[in-house]
């Protein structure tokens, strides 16, 4: 570069900044000058959006992320993406992107040095805790935080300030499945991995729009069936979809029948005797836990499980009123298509993979549904073999990485539950402070922490990468208790969204490629990637905004690491609570050279299948399978009985509602919507009808249709037939679109034992708008 | 005599009917006690969503099938030239096998699966709808070359080529998915227009990639722009 051009670098530059200062929050800017395809620079990173994690190659030049191709050495996705990850780093490249912290005053928000901002974080933290109390502050993050970012936040609630008021938004996306695997297996994550799928002959999908929601995945199940003939994909759904369109068999269900259809294919194991019988009487251990559990629709709800063991006799006399017939008359689903379910678990010779995510997460019965998705698995003994597998899929790239292994709930620690005064103490030991600072009990889960604020018991709340002004069920209440006085609400995020809006902080942050980090996968891999970009102006990693506030703080001493260095730092600190054969991490070193490693990782070997002495150094060899998670050393059948949705149709509101996702956008679509291929793609949301319905209702498509919920109103236009058709007397919606917010008509019903919502049942009307 | 075994046997008749009648009335009104979900239906396929699948058994196979020497590429110009506008359909250059026959058992005897045709010297367009067999409510077959009346009818520009929002982007969908959404059809094998088939015909699940750009949409904006 010559003097001249430096010379005109400059003055453009400056112009950007005095045209960026004229309008805020806008950027100007002369088109980047960028080098073309074949002179970029090639780094990896896991994918930003779903829990798949998606091995990327991002191409850079002149300090822009300008091209993404799949990384061929991934062994998640063999150089295939989403259409959300082929558009991935245009997230980066919005308009209105949050360059600079915002600090409101006198009921605006202006811009402010990122420091001024931090030093008014620190402080309104310091006079709450001093006025009010260490409860009174909280931090909510989310399975899109990166490792250090939620370690850090652990760190400083947990360590430092002594509270447990520590959440993520995977409380609403995957806390069903963290109590399944504890109550099942006593350790948390899917024993299995994506190979599985590359072994299965049959696969089973509860509740589960895969062909949208794990795109990747899924065509790596339809590459298996055309590689071997005779694979089967069964779609067991409450609404029709692509998924069901791809699918050999489709069966649609009726909401919260899912308990009843599993005990009904239990039911039928036992009566034709396609039991495993070794494995049972080796493995696995009966019991039965509290019924009539309740919703948590009230304020400050409580539940604790008395878990008591029965033996086989018992529970199969548990199991004796769920015969298909009967079962059909609660699901909707004939007995043959039931008694079809249990002979594809039932075959000895077919290797069967149960594949589910939010169906069964966001359900008011969502630790049940697991524990008896896991029992048709454990009565069969087909898990953890290659082909046998119940799997949990993750929604978000980090909720296993960052909130079930960091464990940022309130009732975890980096290793073990708060409750568990081992866990607390080698929590006090790695962290350097007093094991008294560690509080021994839960505090606020999700719901309860916005109730808290909306009550006035909580006064402050740090939210970091995430939207719950869009994603909390009942949003209005919440919205109104956020706003209301005496309520400090800090935001981290890259873009003004419904939850900045409410904010009297806002920081700006550097995401993704533009600081280092790591993401953990629904396979338990871990995957790093190094900062690739800068940051737009002041923005900032949600990690550094946490080590400045805690310095702020007086902190300091607990996070000493280096502004080059704090990744690595942190990682190899965090990384001592998993030290063991149970949940050995990699090296930071290595997580560097490599696309990813599943933990855990011994001696330099992933373990691929858990609680199988073939691959899992922490089982006992002599046996096909060791399930050391338990006391008993066995793993648990639960006893579950149907009960009941929190909120079903009635003659005043006769409809189901059920929400969910869509390929094209990225949960609240903060990011997708700011791509426009995405956002072109699919620009609004919709209402899903029957066709029936809709001749009911004299609704063309396009036409717009009003759903009123006991909670709010909201007028959509219909869609019909096209994405998906929901059955008669349900409807769909889409949750993506900020100027729909349809969470303001869903319930905050939640699973009494997860504490997760169930965004999928509430009761609704529907009319054509005029 | 005769006449009084017909009466009788009518009469038997009569009653046995009112019996099952009764019957099944009486367990119709048994089983309405019951609050019992009505069994839902079996899936049927959504149109728009199904055909992205209904080629991929054959998606591995079309990979390796490509024109050999001496046997030509078809191109965009020619694919448009069939068509009196984009997404019209094409009408038929060839003599008809049959001119009485459906399509079930004539067209889709080529057109089902495609191939090399000598006497063509071209491959044989697949079909994006073969579950539609009479195929010549839409497709004519132009019996001679002149018109009734010169038209001044005037064609919409076909779509272009999109290119993906980067290099190494896949390219959206510029055209409609209605009667079209059986991607391979198109994009896949060796009758695929060069310009549009796809290098990747064994992925099946094309629209894990592949989004409708077919309306341009206004940018997203937080004030409205996504309404």
């Amino acid at each position: 570069m010559n003097r001249r051009d430096l010379f005109k670098q400059m003055v453009a530059a400056a112009a950007v900044t005095a045209a960026g200062e004229l309008v805020p929050g806008v950027s100007f800017g002369a088109t980047p000058k960028v080098d073309s395809i074949n002179g970029l620079t090639w780094k990896k990173a896991p994918c930003r959006f779903c829990g798949t994690g998606c091995g990327l190659l991002i191409g850079i030049s002149n300090n822009r992320a300008v091209a993404v191709k799949g990384d061929p050495a991934s062994s998640v996705n063999k150089g295939l993406c989403c259409v959300k990850g082929y558009h991935s780093v245009m997230a980066l490249y919005g308009a209105d992107r949050l360059t600079k912290a915002l600090v409101r005053k006198n009921g605006t928000l202006v811009p402010v040095p990122i420091n001024e901002a931090l030093d008014l974080v620190a402080s309104k933290l310091k006079e709450n805790i001093a006025q009010h109390g260490k409860d009174s502050v909280a931090i909510y993050g989310s399975g899109q935080w990166t490792i250090p970012d939620g370690y850090c936040a652990s760190k400083l609630f947990k360590g430092a300030i002594g509270t447990n008021n520590v959440e993520g938004n995977a409380r609403l996306c995957m806390a069903s499945a963290v109590t399944g695997f504890m109550t099942t297996f006593g350790l948390d994550e899917p024993m299995g991995c994506y190979e599985d799928i590359d072994n299965a002959d049959v696969f089973v999908l509860w509740g589960n729009n895969m062909a949208e929601m794990h795109p990747v995945l899924f065509s790596r199940m339809l590459e298996r069936r055309q590689q071997a003939t005779g694979t089967l994909i069964v779609d067991l759904a409450t609404r029709t979809t692509r998924t069901s369109m791809a699918a050999d068999r489709s069966i649609l269900f009726l909401p919260q029948t899912d308990l009843a259809i599993a005990n009904a294919i239990a039911h039928e194991l036992i009566r034709n005797n396609w039991l495993h019988s070794t494995f049972l009487q080796r493995h696995v251990s009966f019991h039965t836990g509290k019924t009539n559990i309740g919703y948590g629709t009230q304020d400050k709800f409580a539940f604790t499980d008395e878990p008591k063991t029965i033996d086989f006799a018992a529970y199969k006399k548990a199991l004796e009123e769920y015969t298909p017939e009967k079962v059909e008359k609660l699901s909707g689903v004939p007995a043959r298509e039931i008694r079809f379910l249990a002979s594809l678990y039932g075959d000895p010779k077919k290797r069967v993979v149960s594949f589910w995510c939010m169906g069964m997460n966001q359900h008011t019965r969502g630790t049940w549904i697991q524990n008896l998705v896991y029992n048709i698995h454990l009565l069969t003994g087909k898990i953890s073999t290659p082909g046998n597998s119940p799997f949990s899929l993750t929604g978000q790239p980090s909720a296993c990485g960052t909130v079930r292994e960091v464990g940022t709930l309130t009732n975890r620690l980096p290793h073990g539950e708060v409750t568990d005064p081992h866990a607390r103490e080698m929590a006090a030991k790695i962290w350097g402070v007093p094991v008294s600072n560690i509080a021994p009990k839960p505090t606020l889960h999700t719901v309860e922490m916005f109730r808290a604020l909306d009550r006035g018991d909580l006064k402050m709340i740090w939210i970091q990468v995430t939207n719950p002004m869009v994603t909390m069920p009942k949003t209005t209440r919440y919205r109104d208790g956020l706003k209301k006085d005496g309520r400090f609400v800090v935001v981290s995020d890259v873009y003004p969204t419904p939850t900045t809006d409410v904010a009297d902080v806002v920081l700006p942050s550097a995401m993704w490629i533009e600081r280092e980090g790591m993401f953990g996968n629904s396979e338990r891999r871990t995957q790093h990637w190094e900062k690739m970009v800068d940051p737009p102006g002041e923005a900032m990693s949600d990690t550094w905004q946490l080590i400045e506030v805690a310095r702020r703080m007086g902190h300091g001493k607990l996070f000493p690491y280096k502004p080059e260095t704090h990744i690595k730092e942190i990682w190899e600190e965090y990384r001592q609570f998993h030290h063991g054969a149970a949940h050995e991490m990699a090296s930071y070193d290595e997580l560097r050279s490599r696309p990813g490693i599943m933990w855990p990782y011994v001696k330099g070997k992933e373990t691929k299948w858990r609680y199988n002495p073939k691959y899992d150094p922490a089982a006992k060899p002599g046996d096909t399978h060791h399930f050391y998670g338990k006391p008993d050393q066995k793993a648990w059948i639960w006893f579950r009985p149907y009960e009941p949705a929190a909120e079903s149709p009635d003659k005043e509101y006769p409809f189901w509602l059920n929400t969910g996702r869509v390929v094209e956008h990225w949960h609240t679509g903060s990011l997708t919507r700011r791509i426009p291929v995405l956002h072109q793609a699919m620009p609004a949301a919709y209402v899903e009808l029957h066709p029936n319905d809709a001749k009911k209702f004299n609704v063309k498509n396009g036409d717009r249709v009003r759903l009123t919920s006991r909670r709010g109103t909201i007028v959509l236009p219909a869609l019909i037939d096209r994405r998906g058709r929901p059955p008669e007397g349900q409807v769909f919606v889409p949750f993506f679109d900020e100027h729909k917010l349809i969470n303001e008509l869903t319930l905050d019903a939640f699973c009494p034992i997860s504490k997760q919502p169930d965004y999928k049942k509430c009761a609704v009307r529907v009319e054509k708008a005029v | 005599m005769k006449r009084i075994w017909r009466i009788a046997m009518a009469t038997a008749l009569m009653a046995a009917a009112v019996f099952v009648i009764g019957h099944a009335l009486g367990s119709g009104e048994r089983e309405a006690r019951t609050p019992a979900a009505t069994n839902l239906e079996r899936p049927l396929p959504i149109l728009t969503e199904s055909g992205v699948f209904e080629r991929s058994n054959k998606g591995a196979f079309l990979k390796d099938v490509k024109p050999g020497p001496g046997q030509p590429e078809r191109h965009l110009p020619a694919y448009y030239a069939r068509r009196a506008y984009p997404g019209g359909p094409p009408a038929i250059p060839h003599d008809l096998v049959d001119d009485k026959s459906m399509g079930g058992k004539s067209c889709l005897a080529c057109h089902l699966d495609g191939g090399w045709v000598p006497a063509f010297k071209a491959f044989t367009p697949v079909t994006p709808h073969p579950e539609l067999i009479n195929c010549r409510s839409c497709h004519v077959h132009p019996e001679n070359k002149g018109n009734f009346q010169a038209s001044t009818f005037q064609a919409a520009l076909a779509a272009e080529v999109p290119k993906g929002a980067m290099p190494g982007a896949p390219p959206v969908i510029p055209h409609e998915l209605d009667m079209r959404s059986n991607c391979l059809a198109c994009h896949g094998g060796p009758a695929a227009p060069a310009e549009i088939r796809t290098s990747h015909p064994e992925r099946s699940n094309c629209r894990q990639c592949h989004v409708q750009g077919a309306a341009p949409q206004p940018l997203f904006s937080r004030n409205g722009g996504g309404q």
